[in-house]
């Protein structure tokens, strides 16, 4: 248990010692972050599987549970793993003249929020750190934040990973309203009747979308090659590793309770497969590398998920094998581009040639990651890439499945030949800078990589004990009958197509030129999701214009406009909500009325009267004064000294008040004699008043708390609250809370004047207009 | 400007002058006693705003300024600390939230003396009424008019606002 939260703390309080620590440190935070990197680590592994629950808002079934099992694990380990070898990555990559606080910051709070992900047992506290890692997201691919292209992705990125997750939450909320209960232990405990209920469906719907938008699943998938814009270490850690497998998480979390939903097979599978095929037809077009990787990314978030959607045992412990892999290839792939950029000073594939001479060490580590990806025996993705074909070719789709499925391989070999070969043989030709091997501390992290691929690929025993088959039983909630892991299974389909997928690719790749000029032609230019994303919210930003016309017709600059908007409505809901509940005034217990107080009552009615007729704002200030001083001693009369007291202190304030304000402003426009805004004034003023009366009756006549509430206080007063003074007490103690609110907005009312103000004053200043 | 006119009218300011003191003494008064009988952290806080405004109006900001020399954000988040530190407080050491204690102390020359927590959250809430009220009626003081002078009603304000 120590461990687990442990694992969550460490890199968030490491974070937030950063920006502190950079002062003394300097360019050796890296350092600092690589130790929390790895004592998370540590912690990690130490984590046993675990179910603890601690009340945090137990009224509304939210708690701050834990939840550690296989699955979890298999991604922590993925999470505080790669994110050590990256940290240690990121030293040499940013050199020293970057702000280095800020960005280990981020990247130890991603990981914390990340392991909180998964590590929550409990669906709303997944969700508050699921959106965690989208705000940490978003603050890493701007890191270069006076960049356009910076400023761009992570926009695009944080409007659609929080969209999508606004979804998953409504989903969480009816699964948790179906179910009963928001801890997920009792939810997949219960998932038989959790099947049947008819909101399910919505529940899944919206939880997929979540999921979708997060693993950049078409049509989502466009805000994942514009996070390259971030620094190369967080693409590989963040945009291709971890972040962008929380949608998988969370598919393999909901995997128990809806594999066996009819919408399950249909919508995930096709989903997958849509963006195995869409992401590597894509990642072949592209000429930057880092787009590439990006779109491979892509391409192969879609191969897991669409082996989630097989809704197999079979196809879940692919997808959990092929997961890990991809984490590791695709990070070490991502670590040798940023190598490559960082010595020649580009990541344009046509400027890349012949590199192997200068990079030879880069050219080997990048030639094990292709390899890995594109599926060739002995290294790790060979084993997953035919565990995944063996898993399409047992599906319904059958054939057609083992079609598409082996077409998407020979693009993915393609590219990885792009990767692999392509920049690193051939004549070398002028790249902005002369190449020049990597220093040996960049070159560690992806060297550790390709030994875990290597190692895997040849000896893949303990990987499947130890990692991915508790992950695949925790999926499966139950022991099941996996097939072993093994280099060679004999003559099987899967065999053939992963023949045919390599040397398909093989093929292409001699004919390069021609395929992509076939591929150009083919694909949409104008119109695509991009298009429309932009439409909407960056070129012409649809949205914001259509949010800007509403706004401007509804914000008149008129303080009596938005008291007729809020105080109507208000109206409206009341007697509405009177009307329809049939609701009436009850017995009333009436004290009889003195000649004084009808005194100053009439006092007060002459005053109101005076004050709406006032045509300078002077006599309005007078007038109303009318009302609010009779008030005060009205209360007296009633012997509320208290009350008393604070209306003849807020009555002169108010004044004062007033005064201060009146030059700033112009003379009270009349409305004219007859207009439709006077007579609608007029009906929302008289039904505030109604409104001010029924409430007063209805408080006096209700008896919810017998015998009543002031009793009870009046009671209680002097032994709970010990104090005589009973509005007091009622203020510090009984209410108490409401008056820590109070005084909360009274600050930050405070604040928005003096902020407003002198922002005034500053735009006046600047020759601004006010 | 009506205000320079009243900033040197001396009824008001021997008035004012007088009344400063007894004001002072009548916030932390009515603060101190609102335990058990009428009055409170609120009132005071509205009390020494009074004062403020008062002060202003007879001898102009920088005179208001000094009423309660502190800035007034260190009087916003010092009383919203202190408030919050008497809910909170309890808490952490065991008790419900907000759950305030009382009881007796005996002094040299006061004899025995009620305290209780509550009391401390009420200075905590007259502390962030003061800083709240300061902190407006300054800002607004000092803010200059534009446009042509107060009274003729045609200061330039009150246009309709475009959101951009």
């Amino acid at each position: 248990m120590a461990q687990a939260l442990g694992a969550i703390a460490l890199p968030l309080v490491a974070a937030s010692l950063m920006p502190v620590l950079y002062r003394w440190l300097r360019w050796r935070l890296g350092l600092a972050a690589v130790a929390a990197a790895a004592a998370t680590l540590v912690l990690v592994v130490l984590t046993p599987d675990i179910s603890l629950v601690t009340p945090w808002v137990p009224q509304l079934g939210i708690d701050l549970s834990i939840h550690v099992d296989g699955w979890g694990r298999l991604f922590a380990l993925l999470i505080a793993g790669i994110g050590t070898l990256v940290t240690l990555y990121s030293i040499p990559y940013l050199g020293s003249r970057e702000d280095l606080g800020k960005f280990y910051a981020y990247l130890l709070f991603f990981m914390g929020a990340m392991l909180g992900v998964v590590y929550a047992g409990n669906l709303v506290l997944m969700y508050v750190f699921w959106e965690l890692t989208s705000i940490s997201s978003f603050l890493l691919i701007g890191f270069w934040n006076t960049r356009d292209d910076a400023q761009y992705g992570a926009l695009k990125a944080i409007f659609i990973t929080v969209s999508g997750g606004l979804a998953m939450l409504g989903g969480l909320v009816i699964l948790g309203a179906v179910g009963g209960t928001l801890e997920l232990s009792a939810l997949l405990a219960n998932r038989a009747a959790l099947l049947e209920h008819p909101l399910t469906t919505a529940a899944l719907v919206l939880m997929l979308i979540g999921a979708f938008t997060k693993s950049a699943q078409v049509p989502f998938h466009i805000w994942l090659p514009d996070a390259m814009a971030a620094p190369t270490p967080v693409s590989a850690y963040l945009h291709s590793a971890t972040m962008v497998k929380a949608g998988l998480y969370l598919i393999g979390r909901l995997w128990p309770i809806f594999h066996a939903h009819p919408l399950w097979v249909p919508a995930v599978a096709t989903v997958g497969m849509a963006t195995m095929v869409v992401g590597s037809f894509l990642a072949v077009q592209k000429t930057d590398l880092k787009a590439v990787l990006a779109l491979s990314t892509v391409s192969q978030l879609g191969l897991i998920m669409w082996l989630f959607g097989l809704g197999t045992p079979e196809g879940a412990q692919a997808a959990a094998f092929h997961l890990f892999n991809h984490s590791t290839f695709k990070a070490l792939l991502f670590m040798v581009v940023g190598v490559v950029d960082h010595q020649t000073g580009t990541r344009e594939i046509p400027l890349l040639s012949g590199l192997r001479r200068a990079m030879p060490v880069s050219a080997a580590l990048a030639a094990v990651g292709a390899a890995s990806m594109a599926g060739v025996p002995l290294f790790s993705g060979f084993l997953s890439k035919e565990m995944f074909l063996t898993a399409v070719s047992h599906s319904p789709l059958g054939l057609a499945g083992a079609v598409v499925a082996t077409v998407a391989s020979v693009l993915t070999t393609l590219y990885c030949l792009v990767l692999g070969h392509k920049i690193w043989f051939g004549e070398p030709h002028g790249t902005p800078e002369v190449p020049e091997e990597g220093t040996r501390t960049i070159l560690a992290p992806p060297l550790i990589l390709a030994a875990i691929i290597v190692l895997v690929g040849v000896f893949p025993g303990p990987a499947e004990v130890w990692i991915v088959n508790p992950a695949v039983s925790a999926v499966l909630q139950g022991p099941a009958d996996l097939p072993h892991i093994a280099l060679w299974h004999g003559f099987t389909p899967a065999v053939l197509m992963t023949a045919l997928a390599l040397g398909g690719g093989l093929v292409a790749y001699r004919a390069l030129p021609a395929v992509l000029a076939a591929f150009q032609r083919v694909t949409p230019q104008r119109f695509h999701l991009n298009a429309l994303f932009d439409f909407l919210w960056w070129k012409d930003q649809a949205v914001e214009k259509a949010a800007r016309r509403i706004t401007n017709r509804q914000m008149t600059g008129f303080l009596r406009d938005y008291f007729v908007y809020s105080l109507g409505g208000l109206i409206l809901l009341f007697f509405g909500t009177m009307l329809a509940k049939g609701a009436g005034i009850p017995q009333l217990t009436l004290s009889r009325v003195g000649a004084w107080e009808l005194l100053l009552v009439a006092v007060i009615a002459v005053g109101a009267v005076f004050t709406a007729r006032a045509t300078t704002r002077l006599a309005a200030v007078a007038a109303i004064s009318l009302v609010g001083l009779p008030l005060s001693v009205l209360f007296a009369l009633l012997r509320a000294p208290d009350l008393a007291l604070t209306q003849v202190v807020v009555e002169t304030i108010t004044t004062v008040l007033l005064l201060l304000v009146f030059p700033h402003m112009r003379q009270i426009t009349v409305y004219p004699r007859g207009g439709v805004k006077r007579y609608l004034n007029l009906l929302v003023a008289t039904g505030v008043g109604a409104l001010g009366t029924v409430v007063t009756l209805l408080a006096n006549g209700a008896r919810l708390f017998p015998p009543s509430v002031a009793e009870w206080y009046l009671r209680n007063s002097h032994e709970l609250g010990g104090g005589d003074n009973v509005v007091n007490v009622i203020l510090v103690d009984f209410r108490g809370f409401d008056t820590m609110g109070e005084i909360t907005v009274l600050t930050v009312a405070g604040l928005a004047v003096y902020m407003l103000i002198r922002l005034r004053k500053q735009q006046q200043a600047g020759g601004g207009k006010g | 400007m009506v205000r320079a006119r009243i900033e040197q009218n001396p009824i008001v300011r021997v008035v004012v002058h007088t009344a400063l003191y007894g004001l002072k003494l009548l916030a932390i008064w009515i603060l101190l006693r609102g335990h058990h009988e009428p009055g409170g952290g609120f009132i005071a806080g509205l009390l020494i705003a009074a004062v403020i405004a008062m002060q202003g109006v007879a001898f102009g900001t920088d005179a208001a300024q000094a009423i309660f020399p502190v800035p007034p954000q260190y009087l916003l988040g010092g009383g919203l600390l202190i408030s919050f530190s008497t809910v909170l407080g309890p808490a952490l050491l065991g008790g419900a939230f907000m759950e305030h204690s009382q009881g007796v102390i005996r002094l040299p020359l006061f004899g025995d003396v009620f305290w209780s927590t509550a009391v401390l959250f009420d200075i905590g809430v007259f502390l962030v009424v003061v800083g709240t009220m300061k902190t407006v009626l300054l800002t607004i003081a000092a803010d200059p008019v534009r446009g042509r002078p107060a009274g003729t009603g045609e200061a330039a304000d009150g246009r309709k606002k475009e959101v951009s």
